[in-house]
């Protein structure tokens, strides 16, 4: 589905760049996890994916087709939910039929669908909405636009809880077969539930690329602290630990646990996810 | 591959947008402009009504043409507003159309549509101006409504003795459309607060121009400025200038449409 392949890009010409012969790549009908500390380059990421920077090696393909030619089609099958976007002066109605006609398979259904998910009123003029209510009307128009891709970066900044709750119900609903949906966060207990896929990157560096499933199959989270364990994090309650699943059984994964697992043990969550 | 490149559907999509994005605020800036030309053109009237060295039409249309230099500027740096900011950028960079669509849309509404508006604004300023006057000073010298579109056209630059008279009214053109394309592609190059960042420009440009020619007239023993000064030359020199507005204009504006293809949400440093 999305393919980026040795990718170099840096924002200055000066120091290491952010990333360097990076290379990832995404099927059709997941919802992918992209984590990563501050600065680690989830955003740029986010950005390169919808080819609105240009890498200084490397290419980003989406179906077979270089993003940074930003063809009509290509844009058309792509969405971004940006960490700070703009809304005009008007109606969300208006929004949608001013911006509706660029997305041929926008759907007025779903829109009403998502709207309702989010107790949004279409009517309301978006100046006059709060952040969070902008960031739903976006987020829902964003899902209505039926693109194969959509890109969302910190998506449930802003949100409060129910509607971080609604969120989860909204990109559940809006998932199909022929669709990725990329969400950029540090704030991994917003979106745990949803995930099929995880991409932790650091410094250039894919940490870990890897379905939910496979992860609950390789590692196993608890309080049990062995020998081999990968991490161990102390808390009020106990420890918390991340080891080699030895009994491979699916087990229900932490994603912050995962997330610090491997950004401490990089090499350790390679190997085990390499071996057969 | 031309759907690639235009579409007359996506074109009119895009054209919709930037209308309902922005169309209140220009409905706004026309209505200033009507008034701010309705108070020149009427004051105008009153000082100079019984002036007989001064003919208020000529003054008017000075007037008016010196006001549409300054606001076609003003307006040509009005495009691309939407890459002020970084949430504009991914809006207007992501919207499904092609860079050549949106570059048209945008010389269209701040270039071609805003001279419209413009001189619309200028005749029913000037119509106002009558009705005004008199009601308030019916005793002057009113005169009637003056076509700002003729006036350059009238007065023909060069008096030289064969047919290639340029009208000033095309040299004004032309200098009017290179100025409104260099501030057009110094929206797309400097898109926050353009119009005062490219007046500091084209001034430091005017400048070395200046020295330039006059260290050449000094090398040439002036001999250039002898014969660009000579009224036989005038309609060539006339001429000249003219082209090379031409020539400005067209570069200009294909630069804000390469710019534009090429650019990122986020601007790199270049160090």
């Amino acid at each position: 589905m999305i393919e980026i392949k040795n990718l170099q890009f840096g924002y200055s010409r000066k120091g290491a760049p952010l990333f360097s012969d990076f290379s990832l790549s995404l099927s059709a009908g997941q919802v992918v996890g992209l984590l990563g500390k501050n600065g680690a380059g989830k955003s740029t990421l986010i950005y390169l994916m919808a080819g609105l920077l240009t890498p200084d090696a490397g290419q980003v393909m989406l179906r077979g087709v270089d993003v940074r030619r930003r063809l009509p089609s290509t844009l058309a099958d792509v969405f971004v939910v940006p960490e700070e976007f703009e809304l005009p002066s008007m109606s969300l109605n208006r929004y949608v039929a001013v911006n509706a006609p660029f997305y041929p398979r926008f759907s007025m259904e779903a829109l009403k669908s998502y709207l309702d998910i989010f107790e949004m009123d279409g009517a309301m003029p978006l100046k006059s909405m709060s952040m969070g209510q902008r960031k739903k009307s976006f987020i829902c128009f964003a899902l209505a636009s039926g693109t194969s891709l959509l890109l969302l970066d910190e998506p449930t900044n802003g949100l409060d809880i129910p509607s971080k709750s609604q969120f989860r119900k909204a990109i559940a609903q809006s998932m199909t077969d022929e669709r990725t949906i990329v969400v950029s966060t540090h704030q991994v207990r917003d979106i745990d539930t949803l995930l099929d896929h995880v991409v932790i990157v650091d410094r250039s560096q894919v940490l870990l690329d890897a379905g939910v499933r496979e992860i609950g199959q390789r590692l196993t989270f608890g309080s049990e602290v062995v020998p081999d364990a990968l991490y161990v994090q102390s808390t009020p309650l106990g420890p918390v630990t991340v080891s080699p699943n030895l009994s491979g059984l699916e087990t229900p994964i932490d994603m912050e646990l995962l997330f610090n697992a491997a950004l401490t043990q990089p090499a350790r969550m390679k190997e085990l996810f390499t071996r057969k | 591959m031309k759907d690639n490149v235009f579409s007359a559907r996506r074109f009119l999509n895009v054209l919709r947008k930037e209308i309902a994005v922005n169309g209140r605020t220009l409905l706004l800036l026309a209505l200033g402009l009507y008034m701010g030309l309705t108070i020149v053109m009427t004051f105008g009237n009153m000082m100079f009504s019984h002036s007989f060295e001064i003919p208020v039409t000529l003054l008017a249309n000075v007037v008016v043409y010196c006001i549409a230099a300054f606001v076609f500027s003003i307006m040509a740096s009005m495009a691309f507003s939407g890459l002020k900011t970084r949430g504009g950028r991914v809006d207007l960079l992501m919207m499904p159309a092609t860079a050549l669509e949106k570059v048209l849309v945008q010389a269209l509404v701040y270039g071609v549509a805003g001279v419209l508006v413009f001189l619309l604004c200028a005749q029913l300023a000037d119509l106002t101006r009558i009705g005004l006057m008199n009601l308030l000073v019916p005793t002057a010298e009113i005169p009637g409504p003056i076509n700002f579109l003729a006036f350059p056209y009238n007065y023909a630059f060069g008096v030289s003795n064969y047919d290639a008279r340029i009208s000033f009214g095309t040299m004004l053109t032309m200098a009017l459309a290179a100025s409104m394309a260099t501030y057009f592609m110094g929206a797309v190059l400097m898109p926050r607060y353009t119009w005062l960042k490219m007046m500091v420009v084209m001034q430091a440009v005017d400048i070395v121009i200046f020295v330039v020619l006059i260290l050449c007239g000094r090398w040439m023993n002036a001999t250039w400025l002898h014969y660009i000064t000579d009224v036989n030359h005038v309609d060539g020199v006339g001429w000249f200038f003219t082209v090379l507005a031409i020539v400005q204009a067209v570069v200009c504006a294909v630069l804000a449409y390469v710019f534009f293809k090429r650019k990122d949400v986020v601007t790199r440093s270049v160090l």
